[in-house]
């Protein structure tokens, strides 16, 4: 048992959970992040394939009140299928109207789920039969159907939206301080942003990237006035590696900054 | 030579009747062949004086061989060697038990060298005189011997495993507990950290007793060694099931580490080390009558790998240990012993984080004071007396913000009457007492509300049981109550009621049974939870059924095969879940965090068997155990146990060589542990955690754990003393035994995290 211990340490590098090595949906945005019943919310998906081997998306919400979902009773029109395999979506989804008794019931706040499925296209037989007009059966629960799936070339997401009664919280903004232009093997990229729209509201910025990796998992620090460094590790190889910088804040609030950089 | 018969197992009468029903008396092994053999003539002696008898001890085997023989009182190292080597050309009778049956003898024999006696084999003479004509001035000019047979056991299934035996089986590092390990129904622990696991059942319902008193912890934390020195005891005995009366409060099996009530003939002492521990041990006998024993051992396995553990930001503490025993024992005039033990034993393993601080802690300490006194009653009574106390804390601390101890302040007593005649009838009465203060805390992470109390406790358990031995048949009816009281005013009761049985079908061949009742009361702090929240709790309970055959093949070799089926009711479920053991990532959701209930049953049923070899220079044994241990949770839904294990095999030979080499191998095969699998993952976006999507409950297995291990001893004899030294290979082939399933990070592959590969373990130790 001895020898079967390991050491356990931070060693300098990029740290391995910030490299995204699969396809996976990198967030979820919904704006505004806060909504009331009957509104309609946006949905910015951003997904990362770096095999580069193409993918169908399906995104749907689900407001779980008893059995399934109450979108499955609100008629068509009930998920998103989107085949272009592009990794920035959007969509819209509409709020059920109606909850303002339930809100009452749970203290004023009802979180209902975004869904997002990315998958290989003929991996998830959810997507083609959503996209055939038959939604209950896979969309009501996922996880019914998910263990069939296989774990490469599938990205299932969730991300809570809340609905409140007086929805006023708005999506934060994180833009760079300075334009990427490239980078060499190995080096250290200092990458300096600047967050609005977070005062008062405790908010955590992370990084990813298809290569190389950012220096830890634990994000950077916002400092007072929204200032947030980040350092990202390009890899000992020449290519090219998509970064994603994202932000999220303790009210659902999302911001998102990604770039595409040469490696030489 | 005269012989004399002092056998223990003679009846001193109960006065209940002799009649047709009267069982057999033991017969003693009487001295058939001597060959004829020459004294070596020292220096200076008078070839025409006197020559006075060696004294030796004999183990005379079933078919009336000599198994082992020693000299008991020394006259040189030239004549102690050829009076030992003559004495492995003796012929005797074989002894037989109370019960008929040929059986293994230990004898004290005066060796007269000189011309033959008797007839040689294979022709059996009746027994004559063993020496020629008694010469004067020999204390043992009539010869004697003493027969030191076994106690008739009235449990079913009882193996007793001699300490002499233990210290050169392979893999095992000579420890008394690791060696029950390779018998029939016990399975594997996981990761080897030396847990009983027996017939199924948790390590929790499954006990470790000093003389039959209980001790809070059997392993060392690295499970490499027992905390008691193997060298303080006489032997090791393992119930697997279907115990008497005087074993309770347990659901599963129980070891037995029983300290020798022998004394010392000489003087002993020895050092040792090896790759793990430093030992030094003493024995010295005080006037006729009483020994002192000392024994100090100590891990330095951390000092060893500390410095290198700790060079990164994050350091492990490797598992330290040390344990300090002392004991007395007296034997007065009037018989009987007196035994005062003191044993001390301290574990302890600890993770720092990079400023120093303890992320995470175990510990175990106790000191504990035992006391027994074993003196005639009267007539065929005899009265064992003990008492176990002193304190003891288990701690375990979390990342410096979660903490649970148990600290109990216990005291153990069991006061016993009982006969041992192998008469027509044997009687045991007891009372079996625990009584203390009961000390813990569980606030960690994840648990739930706190539990925390300081709790009084009485627990008596009263017993009674009776051995009839009608002809070949013997059977063991006995009762054992089973009370608890806590000052919080709960008061648990049980009744045991259990029967064993023997048929003696012929010579070779005995049959074996039982069927009984065996509770355990749920822990206190269960009791209190459940009583703060409105509900009682009684004790579970298991039916022990055991059906089996013994089998004498050869002198040497001897077999058994058992079938069993326990039932257990009325398990306690409810948060227990978070200090389970899992061989895969835990599924909390399906964990059972309700409140504390007896709503959980479980069943086990399985199949035994064991061969074992005791020949002149080799030790064998093979065992094999089929069974699947099954449990059923709160809501009806019945799943593997989480150490069900459908095959455990294991064989084991030691071999002596020319020239004091030993050489051993051992090879285990077990079937491994169920776990969950995980099936796909979910990735929350908003809190950047993957949360697994599990499959079945325990619908996947670890791949069958395969080791083989070596040993190789060599003993240097000199004329003060010996120097053994010994090389021995555990998981000789090196093979990748996975114990635990691990994933990564965002569930994408398995992590499995493999047990120890090859180990050698090299050990000096000198004996003076």
């Amino acid at each position: 048992m001895i020898l079967a211990l390991t050491l356990l340490s931070c060693m300098p590098g990029p740290a391995p959970e910030t490299l995204i090595d699969e396809l996976r949906v990198v967030s979820i945005t919904a704006d505004p992040p806060q909504a009331e019943p009957g509104d309609v919310v946006g949905i910015d998906v951003v997904v990362a394939d770096p095999t580069n081997t193409g993918f169908d998306t399906l995104i749907w919400t689900c407001t779980p009140l008893g059995d399934g979902c109450l979108e499955g009773e609100m008629g068509d029109g009930w998920g998103t299928v989107l085949r272009d395999g592009e990794t920035s979506l959007q969509t819209e989804a509409v709020v059920p109207a109606g909850l303002d008794a339930v809100l009452a019931e749970v203290g004023g706040t009802l979180p209902i789920l975004t869904w997002t499925l990315a998958c290989e296209p003929g991996l998830c037989p959810a997507i083609d039969a959503v996209a055939e007009g038959e939604t209950s059966r896979w969309l009501d629960d996922p996880t019914t159907w998910l263990g069939e799936l296989p774990l490469e070339g599938v990205s299932l997401a969730t991300r809570k939206l809340s609905v409140v009664e007086d929805a006023s919280h708005a999506n934060p903004t994180l833009a760079a301080l300075d334009t990427l232009e490239g980078a060499t093997t190995s080096e250290e990229v200092l990458l300096q942003f600047q967050l609005e729209g977070t005062e008062g509201v405790e908010t955590e910025v992370f990084g990813y990237s298809t290569a190389g990796g950012f220096s830890t998992p634990e994000g950077g620090l916002v400092d007072v006035d929204g200032r947030v460094d980040l350092t990202w590790f390009a890899p000992e190889e020449a290519g090219e590696a998509s970064l994603y910088v994202v932000a999220l804040d303790e009210l659902g609030g999302t911001a998102v900054w990604e770039a595409t950089v040469t490696i030489e | 030579m005269r012989t004399t018969a002092l056998a223990l197992l003679l009846s001193l009468g109960l006065g209940l009747g002799l009649g047709d029903a009267q069982a057999a008396e033991p017969v003693l092994p009487q001295l058939e062949w001597q060959p004829e053999t020459e004294r070596p003539l020292l220096e200076g002696e008078d070839p025409a004086a006197p020559q006075p008898a060696v004294l030796l001890e004999v183990d005379v085997g079933a078919d009336g061989q000599v198994l082992f023989a020693r000299v008991v009182e020394s006259q040189g190292p030239e004549i102690d060697e050829a009076a030992e080597r003559a004495a492995m050309d003796l012929r005797f009778t074989p002894a037989r038990d109370a019960e008929g049956q040929v059986t293994t003898a230990r004898i004290r024999y005066g060796l007269r060298f000189g011309p033959a006696i008797g007839t040689p084999p294979p022709e059996p003479e009746p027994s004559t005189p063993a020496s020629g004509e008694p010469s004067g001035g020999s204390d043992l000019a009539g010869g004697e011997i003493v027969v030191e047979t076994r106690r008739t056991s009235p449990e079913v299934t009882e193996r007793v495993l001699d300490a002499k035996d233990i210290q050169v089986l392979p893999g095992t590092g000579g420890d008394a507990v690791r060696v029950v390990q390779n018998l029939p129904g016990v399975s594997r622990p996981p990761v080897n950290i030396g847990q009983l696991i027996i017939r199924g059942t948790a390590p929790e319902d499954s006990a470790a007793l000093l003389d039959g008193g209980p001790i809070p912890l059997v392993f060392h934390f690295s499970g490499l060694t027992t905390v008691v020195n193997t060298d303080s005891l006489s032997e090791v005995a393992f119930l697997p099931g279907n115990q008497g009366v005087r074993y309770g409060r347990i659901l599963g099996g129980l070891v037995d580490l029983r300290f020798t009530r022998e004394l010392p003939e000489e003087s002993r002492s020895y050092l040792s080390v090896d790759v793990f521990q430093a030992t030094a041990f003493t024995e010295q006998p005080i006037g006729e009558r009483t020994a002192l024993t000392l024994s100090a051992r100590r891990s330095y396995i951390d000092a060893v790998l500390n410095p290198i553990l700790n060079g990164g930001p994050t350091s492990i503490q490797a598992p330290r240990y040390y344990d300090i025993s002392a004991r007395v024992l007296h034997l007065p005039d009037k018989g009987g012993s007196i035994d005062a033990l003191m044993l001390v034993s301290d574990d302890r393993f600890r993770f720092f984080d990079e400023d120093g601080v303890e992320d995470l802690g175990l510990s175990t300490t106790f000191q504990k004071l035992r006391f027994r006194w074993l003196q005639p009653a009267g007539g065929a009574w005899e009265s064992e007396t003990t008492l176990v106390a002193g304190p003891e804390r288990q701690s375990f601390t979390f990342d410096g913000d979660g903490e649970a101890y148990e600290a109990p302040l216990m005291a153990s007593v069991r006061q016993e009457l009982r006969t041992d005649t192998a008469g027509l009838f044997d009687a045991r009465l007891g009372l079996d007492l625990e009584a203390g203060l009961d000390r813990f805390l569980y606030d960690v992470p994840g648990f739930g509300d706190p539990e925390e109390a300081e709790v009084w406790v009485l627990a008596p358990a009263p017993y009674a049981e009776l051995t009839w031995r009608p002809g070949a048949l013997r059977l063991t009816p006995g009762v054992r109550s089973d009370i608890r009281w806590l000052d919080t005013g709960d008061i648990l009761l049980s009744i045991d009621p259990r029967l064993g049985g023997r048929y003696i079908v012929n010579d070779d061949t005995a049959l074996i049974g039982g069927i009984g009742v065996h509770s355990q009361p749920p822990e206190n702090r269960q009791v209190i939870a459940a009583g703060e929240a409105g509900d009682t709790l009684k004790p579970a309970w298991a039916l022990h059924k055991s059906l089996g055959v013994e089998y004498q093949f050869t002198s040497a070799l001897r077999g058994g095969l058992t079938g069993f089926h326990n039932s257990q009711h009325d398990l306690v479920v409810g948060r227990e879940d978070r200090f389970a053991f899992f061989s895969g990532p835990p599924d909390f959701e399906a964990m059972d965090t309700g409140a504390y209930a007896n709503a959980g049953s479980g069943l086990v049923y399985g199949v035994e068997s064991l061969l074992e070899l005791q020949a002149d220079s080799t030790v064998g044994l093979l065992s094999a155990t089929w069974s699947r241990s099954l449990r059923t949770n709160r809501d009806g839904d019945e799943g593997l146990f989480r150490y069900d294990q459908p095959w455990v095999i294991n064989a084991l030979v030691s071999q002596e060589l020319p020239r004091n080499w030993r050489l051993g191998a051992r090879v285990r095969f077990s079937s491994g542990n169920p776990y969950t699998p995980i099936e796909n993952r979910i990735y929350d976006v908003g809190t950047r955690s993957f949360i697994p999507l599990f499959g079945e409950t325990d619908s996947a297995r670890l791949p069958s754990f395969f080791s083989l291990d070596l040993r190789v001893d060599k003993t240097y004899e000199f004329e003060r003393w010996t120097l053994t030294t010994y090389l021995d290979l555990q998981n000789a082939t090196n093979a990748q035994n996975l114990e635990v399933i691990n994933w990564t990070y965002d569930y994408s592959e398995e992590e499995p995290v493999a047990g120890l590969p090859l180990v050698p373990s090299f050990g000096l130790r000198g004996e003076f």
